[in-house]
């Protein structure tokens, strides 16, 4: 996501208003001297949770350095400027808690944990603040803020580490290859959709370029489904081969896609296909072989 | 834009791009040829063009169809995957194309070679 919400709108979004953020200040005020036994706390509830162990556990200087860190956040909490450098902090935060793929769960149960925490020491020592309930509020709003621009960062880290994840399997699914002198093989499995075969069109022709292929065998036996969208791909994919000089044979169509195809009225021309693999090959071998002048518009011989 | 001929075939080769008047050289050559020269078909080198619009396109195809007029072939070599994945998302019609990848392919195809 390159355009992020503007900060003024995610303020009106969660309500939170000048008069809150003074709150939350003066909250501040009372609260600060409070925070060393909030954290100690904090770490007394986290203690009971398996997640300390597994992050913890072997880390003694980890633990001492979180401490650390969560102070100056609840410092930082209680300046309440909500500017952009307090949102970069924050999604920093997030960046940490995905890189240790930190569950959600436990995030959100240790920041509402730690908004009860100080909420419930702000009633206790602070009978001097007026509205103490209309303080609380602003406090949990503000939580509530901090959290969601945490697990936002995280979830958009997410997303890109599947983007780029799904990007190398889309790479590993063209192995067009060649199998024999001036013969290329793609086998295409799974689902298709209209990303695979620009990537697949793309891929040939390069590999056509570069290996001067004369002819290129599809394989569609793997295909799970066929649609009309899919069908005139693969039909667009044998015409540029055919610009670049290399005749395309689709193998492994299947009776239930012959079926598809001729149901769904596409037309698939003069494109080569056949049932199985081992009758492409022959094919294929003819063509680059005995009667290699004889594929372009002649097709190959009958015998 | 410079022409070659092998035996009755004609190598007309074109350069990065084609202007027109390189369009309208490659038309007059090439018909020239047919007519006079013995030429049976007429081997378009392409494979130094790096771009190649629509419009372009359809020249060549027209010289090819005037080329059919006179009795003889054509067919295009060397045209690089970028461009042929241009003509073909745009739907050019690419029915009856001979293509092949390198001259000499083309030339072994068409039994030019010595």
């Amino acid at each position: 996501m390159l355009l992020r919400t503007p900060i003024a709108e995610i303020l009106a979004k969660f309500q939170i208003e000048p008069a809150d953020i003074s709150r939350v200040r003066a909250a501040g005020e009372v609260l600060r001297a409070e925070l060393p036994a909030h954290i100690s706390s904090f770490y007394d509830w986290m203690e009971q949770h398996r997640e300390y162990k597994l992050y913890f556990a072997d880390h003694p200087t980890r633990l001492a350095r979180v401490k650390e860190m969560q102070m100056s956040h609840w410092h930082t909490f209680f300046d309440a400027e909500l500017d952009e450098r307090w949102f970069t902090a924050r999604r920093h935060v997030g960046g940490v808690h995905a890189h240790i793929d930190l569950p959600h769960d436990i995030y959100f149960a240790g920041m509402s944990m730690s908004g009860k925490s100080l909420v419930d020491r702000l009633r206790r020592g602070a009978t001097d603040i007026a509205d103490a309930d209309e303080t609380a509020n602003s406090l949990i709003k503000l939580v509530f803020l901090d959290t969601f621009v945490v697990i936002e960062e995280i979830s958009r880290i997410q997303k890109e580490k599947i983007a780029a994840s799904s990007k190398t399997l889309l790479e590993m699914s063209t192995p067009v290859t060649p199998i024999w002198e001036g013969i290329l093989l793609l086998p295409l499995i799974g689902i298709i959709d209209s990303e695979r075969t620009q990537d697949v069109m793309t891929k040939t022709l390069d590999r056509i370029a570069e290996t001067r292929a004369k002819v290129f065998v599809l394989d569609i036996s793997g295909v799970a489904a066929m649609d009309t969208a899919v069908a005139n791909q693969l039909i667009k994919i044998t015409k540029a081969t055919q610009l670049m000089g290399c005749e395309t044979i689709i193998s492994g169509v299947s009776p239930a896609i012959a079926r598809t195809l001729v149901e769904l009225g596409v037309n698939i021309g003069e494109v080569r296909t056949t049932s199985t693999l081992r009758d492409s090959f022959e094919l294929a071998r003819r063509a680059v072989g005995v009667d290699r002048g004889l594929l372009g518009t002649n097709g190959p011989a009958k015998s | 834009m410079i022409s070659t001929q092998i035996r009755d075939g004609l190598v007309v080769t074109a350069g990065t791009e084609l202007s027109e008047q390189a369009l309208l050289g490659m038309t007059e050559t090439a018909l020239e040829n047919v007519r006079s020269n013995g030429v049976r078909t007429v081997i378009f080198e392409l494979s130094a063009l790096r771009v190649l619009d629509r419009a372009e396109f359809r020249e060549i195809r027209a010289i090819q169809q005037m080329i059919r007029m006179l009795g003889g072939s054509s067919v295009l070599v060397g045209l690089r995957p970028g461009i042929v994945m241009y003509l073909v998302e745009f739907d050019e019609d690419l029915s009856d194309i001979r293509a092949f990848q390198t001259l000499e392919d083309a030339l072994n195809a068409l039994a030019l070679s010595a």
